[in-house]
């Protein structure tokens, strides 16, 4: 089993998108633990991926591969997790507000978090406040990050959080904002939890507010 | 007068960007999310796909709207001496950054929300100086308040109205606000009639990346063009994440995203003034930021006004830096991506003036600081005159060998007669000796801007709007403010 599982963490830092469900298929074929196939395999791999890009030395674009192959070979092997024995993630929630349809900067935060372990449900663009926290509810989420590239959209972000607080949503649950015209005295303005200028730092952030180092 | 042309694409190359764009659309098309816009598409002859607001555009309606699309207009201000001409070539038109929501402090250079005060300031400084031609407030200052979003645009239209005179830019959010910026430029050229025989608001839209013209910016576009305002349509891809990492992908998406918003606004009105640009730069792959201060964006500022001028039409190219502060970074990449649009001989550049951070930032030293990389992109940009009075050949015979061009009649008439508009004057870049400069206190670049501005301030008075049209314009502005209450 070990042969496998350091297999994945390979796949995962080779960036085999294509093989790695195969590889991940293979493995349980031959009795392998899913659980350790994520935590021991995919995980460490990412993490791995993960260090060298903030080391600079991989880029973007590798780093997203990597995480893609980690995506593909969670799953297969989620699915196969035994009730009862899932593994604790984060899950963190991310949208781009009403009225705003860009998400570059968003999307990148998306694939740093995933490469740091965490869960991420990707609602989209252009969401208004209702579907941000009925969605954030549904799936559990303990960070909720919005974005808004236009000065105009922002406000949208202060909706949220005072929606929030009404329903009493804010409690337990943890509210980041970016994007480039958002500023560190607007995220305190608006009373949410932390912004960050780019993705790295919005690893950082979410490490800070609900990670476990 | 521009004799110096800088290029980065062949005739070949520019032909081939222009048909990979024409199949692209034709092929691929766009996304529209704006209604009226799909049925003007679809009416002129545009294919809908099934189950999206996709639309695939044939070539030879592209080409029609190209064709026939004003390709020299004026551009009013409230005040005629600064109407620009568009279209004609000559020196690039300069304009401010735009929504900076950093306001970078003298002498701390720490960043700060900006302020009404800070608003003003930067408004009345572009309004007094020589070679700013586009004047708008460059901040988002909410008005020191929390204004809803169409109040604080209506606002600051407003404000801008009331301290320049030189063309504006208004609210181009969406629909609405543009609605409003219009019935209050109508008020200042004496009617909606009028507005629409005078281009003198510009809307400003930004299709976005890769090949979407979203629906609140669609509605701005229509709005403006519908009156026969300028409308900006500029392309901010970022090359490796928007757009394909290669420039000349990146030109190929970028001239679709231009074209067909130039389609939108020729199918609402065939005499509305379009505007097409780019500010697009590149995503830094070691960090996911936006990079807007590299040579991407001077090379495709190049690029993009070579494809312009090559269907006749005016182009707005990028001159910017990715600098936090007014250092070092923010003089070299401003002046070397302003250089490369003005050398490319770019109609305008818009998001110049003070502007930093990639668009977020800026502060009134920097705008002075870039008047100066402005006049020296300008004096590049005039080249070099040869004729039988420059080549000089009378007066060298004159003066002979030894001796010098500051004696004797003759030269010194020559060179009273040719320095200033050989020699570029800066404002504040310091070329005195050691000495001087230490006698004179040792001071920055940065301290001399900040001194700069602060007297200009002390003197300039803009030029104020007649009273009965600033009063019914003060009725308009509470007349939106009523509305926006009410609606909320």
């Amino acid at each position: 089993m070990k042969e496998y599982v350091e297999r994945l963490r390979q796949a995962v830092i080779d960036y085999d998108m294509e093989g790695i469900g195969a590889l991940a298929e293979e493995a349980l074929a031959k009795g392998l633990d899913p659980l350790v196939g994520i935590e021991e395999g995919l995980a460490v791999g990412i993490r791995e991926v993960g260090r060298r890009f903030g080391a600079g030395e991989l880029f973007l674009p590798e780093l997203v591969m990597a995480a893609e192959a980690m995506r593909a070979g969670v799953a297969v092997f989620q699915p196969r997790i035994p009730e009862g024995a899932g593994r604790t993630v984060h899950r963190v929630l991310l949208a781009t507000v009403q009225d705003d349809i860009h998400e570059i900067g968003k999307n990148l935060v998306a694939t740093m978090l995933t490469a740091n372990g965490y869960e991420v449900v990707d609602i989209g663009v252009n969401k208004p406040v209702e579907e941000i926290l009925k969605e954030a509810e549904r799936i559990g989420a303990e960070v909720i990050g919005v974005s808004a590239l236009m000065t105009t959209t922002m406000p949208r972000m202060k909706e949220l959080i005072d929606a929030a607080v009404l329903r009493g949503a804010r409690h337990g649950k943890r509210y980041i904002v970016g994007g480039a015209p958002v500023t560190e005295q607007y995220s305190k303005d608006i009373r949410a939890d932390g912004t960050a200028g780019d993705a790295p730092g919005a690893v950082q952030l979410v490490n800070r507010l609900v990670g476990d180092g | 007068m521009t004799r110096t042309r800088l290029a980065v694409l062949s005739g070949d190359d520019i032909g081939r960007i222009r048909e990979a764009t024409l199949e692209l659309l034709e092929d691929t098309g766009v996304l529209v999310r704006e209604p009226r816009a799909r049925t003007l598409l679809t009416d002129a002859g545009a294919r809908a796909v099934e189950r999206s607001d996709r639309l695939l555009l044939p070539s030879s309606l592209v080409k029609e709207a190209v064709g026939k699309a004003p390709k020299a207009w004026t551009w009013h201000a409230r005040e005629s001496r600064y109407d620009l001409r568009i279209g004609e070539g000559g020196r690039t038109k300069l304009g401010p950054g735009s929504s900076c929501t950093n306001y970078v402090d003298f002498p701390s250079g720490r960043a700060r929300m900006p302020t009404s005060d800070d608003a003003l300031r930067l408004l009345r400084l572009l309004d007094a100086l020589p070679l700013v031609d586009i004047c708008y407030t460059p901040v988002a200052d909410a008005h020191d308040g929390d204004l809803p979003p169409r109040c604080a645009e209506a606002a600051t239209f407003v404000r801008d109205l009331e301290n320049t005179s030189k063309p504006v830019v208004g609210p181009s959010f969406d629909g609405t606000m543009a609605k409003d910026a219009l019935d209050i430029a109508a008020i200042l050229v004496g009617g909606r009639e009028e507005l629409r025989k005078r281009p003198t608001v510009a809307g400003y839209c930004d299709p976005v990346g890769p090949l979407i013209h979203d629906r609140n910016m669609t509605e701005m576009l229509i709005e403006y063009a519908a009156m026969g305002q300028p409308v900006f349509i500029v392309a901010a891809d970022l090359a490796g994440a928007s757009a394909p990492a290669t420039l000349a992908g990146l030109l190929v998406q970028q001239n679709a995203e231009l074209l067909s918003g130039l389609l939108i606004a020729h199918l609402v009105n065939r005499d509305a003034p379009v505007i097409l640009g780019t500010v697009s730069g590149a995503l830094d792959m070691r960090t996911g930021s936006a990079v807007f201060g590299g040579p991407e964006l001077g090379l495709t500022s190049i690029a993009t006004v070579q494809l312009c001028h090559s269907y006749g039409l005016p182009c707005a190219a990028g001159g910017q830096s990715d600098a936090k502060v007014h250092d070092a970074q923010a003089a070299l990449e401003k002046a070397t991506t302003l250089l490369a649009s003005v050398l490319a001989g770019a109609d305008l550049v818009d998001l110049f003036y003070g502007s930093y951070e990639g668009f977020n930032a800026t502060s009134v030293e920097q705008v002075v600081i870039d008047h100066d990389i402005a006049a020296y992109a300008f004096r590049y940009a005039e080249g070099i005159e040869v004729n039988e009075e420059t080549l000089a050949l009378d007066v060298m015979r004159e003066v002979g060998p030894g001796n010098s061009f500051l004696h004797g009649r003759r030269a010194l008439e020559h060179t009273m007669k040719w320095f200033r508009g050989e020699h570029a004057l800066p404002m504040i870049l310091d070329r005195r000796s050691r000495r001087a400069w230490s006698l004179a206190g040792e001071r920055t670049l940065l301290q001399e801007a900040h001194e700069r501005a602060e007297s200009i301030l002390r003197e300039h008075r803009p030029t104020p709007m007649a009273r009965e049209v600033q009063s019914e314009i003060e009725i308009a502005l509470k007349r939106i403010f009523r509305e926006t209450t009410r609606a909320a």
